[in-house]
């Protein structure tokens, strides 16, 4: 074999390891407790906001991305359900504070899938429930005076009947 | 992690997959909650997806948010179809209602004075309602397709009247149906006289008997139906042919189709 054979021998031994390299090519999340999880390129295509950022970035170096407000337990509860295709089933066994935090997760990152999925459920246990309940439910302060929520309630006193008990 | 509590785009997001109802009492939650139940975006999702073009036709003014405008849709009837045709949303659910005027039922002997008249009522949202003057044969036939309807909702048809020196309609049992699907459908024997005479109830003891609306007119329930959103029609009959009596006074609004919910 020539030397014209032994170069392009090595050009293709790049190009093999370079095609090897982007199919590898990891992100690492940071989360708010310190913790670095590395996790595939394709499981990020679907978090908009990193995707957005890694088209912005161009490197060839890996991506660390800071998530100071997604914990390491809510994030390992998101690798879950991606990797459960969403299933209603594992949604039913989150607890009320997790499908809070990840929906605010999944609207922050922007997964669409994720927040339909969590919004919907947030959205059943809501329904037909009174203004208390669901105050105590995303734990809120009622931030309206006496007088203005007098009002508001007189506005929409038809949305009032037949509401569910606590 | 303490949870800090949802931004507000997120709960715009999750109110727009309840209902109305919940949307409008829950704006009380707290002035975020507030702001994000007012939001256009939990609006437009009530509003359903076809209301554009069929509030086209109708003159209807620019309204401040989408909010108002649903609201307007639920608390006011929309004319459309050149008065043949009312469009409303039943407020606490976003469904959409449907009046058919008498001027587009099927009216036997309708076009003929000596039988049926059309006048315009004070009470009436269309320009013409139908007057009975005499028939012996009363026969309405109203067809509603069901793809104008919510889909996955149950509904009711109801015919909208009054009674003004009505003859020949006491003790008299009138046959109310609907039919959808080919034969699936249901027919009841009612009386469409509101008074209940202590004498002389021969006949139509017990039968189902209108009530009053809102609006100054009657209605009663003529049957349900399942509406699961393919393309059908709703055929709907007020009928009664065989008593031989003579009737007049009854003065005809329509068939309103609206949906029903268990009590």
């Amino acid at each position: 074999m020539g030397e014209r054979g032994e170069e392009w021998e090595a050009v293709m031994l790049r190009k093999a390891e370079e095609e090897e390299s982007k199919a590898v090519k990891k992100v690492k999340l940071v989360t708010s407790d310190g913790v670095t999880m590395e996790v595939e390129i394709s499981t990020v295509k679907e978090m908009e906001t990193i995707q957005a950022f890694m088209n912005a970035t161009d490197t060839d170096n890996s991506i660390i991305f800071p998530l100071p407000k997604v914990s390491s337990h809510i994030l390992s509860r998101i690798m879950e359900l991606m990797s459960g295709e969403y299933d209603q089933e594992l949604v039913k066994r989150l607890s009320h504070e997790e499908l809070k935090e990840i929906c605010m997760v999944a609207n922050y990152l922007n997964m669409k899938t994720l927040l339909h999925l969590t919004a919907s459920a947030i959205a059943n246990l809501i329904q037909n429930k009174s203004v208390e309940f669901v105050r105590h439910f995303f734990n809120i302060i009622n931030d309206f005076t006496p007088e203005e929520e007098v009002q508001l309630r007189k506005t929409h006193e038809w949305a009032f009947e037949g509401v569910d008990e606590d | 992690m303490e949870f800090e509590g949802l931004p507000e785009g997120c709960i715009a997001d999750i109110l727009s997959r309840t209902t109305p109802m919940d949307a409008c009492r829950l704006s009380l939650v707290s002035k975020l909650f507030h702001s994000a139940a007012d939001s256009d975006a939990v609006w437009e999702r009530f509003l359903s997806s076809d209301y554009h073009s069929i509030i086209s036709q109708s003159l209807l003014p620019n309204y401040p948010s989408k909010k108002a405008l649903y609201l307007a849709l639920s608390d006011h009837p929309v004319i459309l179809d050149e008065g043949k045709m009312s469009f409303q949303l039943e407020k606490k659910s976003g469904k959409k209602c449907y009046m058919l005027a008498a001027r587009a039922l099927t009216i036997i002997w309708g076009s003929t004075d000596q039988y049926w008249n059309w006048l315009t009522h004070p009470d009436s949202r269309f320009p013409e309602v139908a007057t009975l003057r005499d028939v012996c044969w009363l026969e309405i036939r109203g067809v509603l397709k069901t793809l104008t309807l919510s889909p996955d909702t149950q509904y009711a048809a109801y015919f909208v009247f009054k009674m003004i020196n009505a003859r020949g309609f006491e003790n008299v049992c009138v046959e109310l149906s609907v039919n959808f699907d080919g034969d699936h459908g249901s027919s009841k024997n009612v009386c469409l006289d509101p008074r209940e005479r202590s004498r002389n109830e021969r006949g139509v003891a017990g039968l189902q008997r209108p009530s009053a609306r809102s609006d100054g007119w009657l209605e009663i329930e003529m049957g349900e139906f399942f509406n699961i959103g393919i393309e059908d029609e709703v055929q709907m009959s007020v009928m009664a042919v065989k008593d031989g009596r003579w009737k007049s006074g009854l003065l005809v609004e329509g068939i309103e189709v609206r949906p029903k919910y268990e009590n």
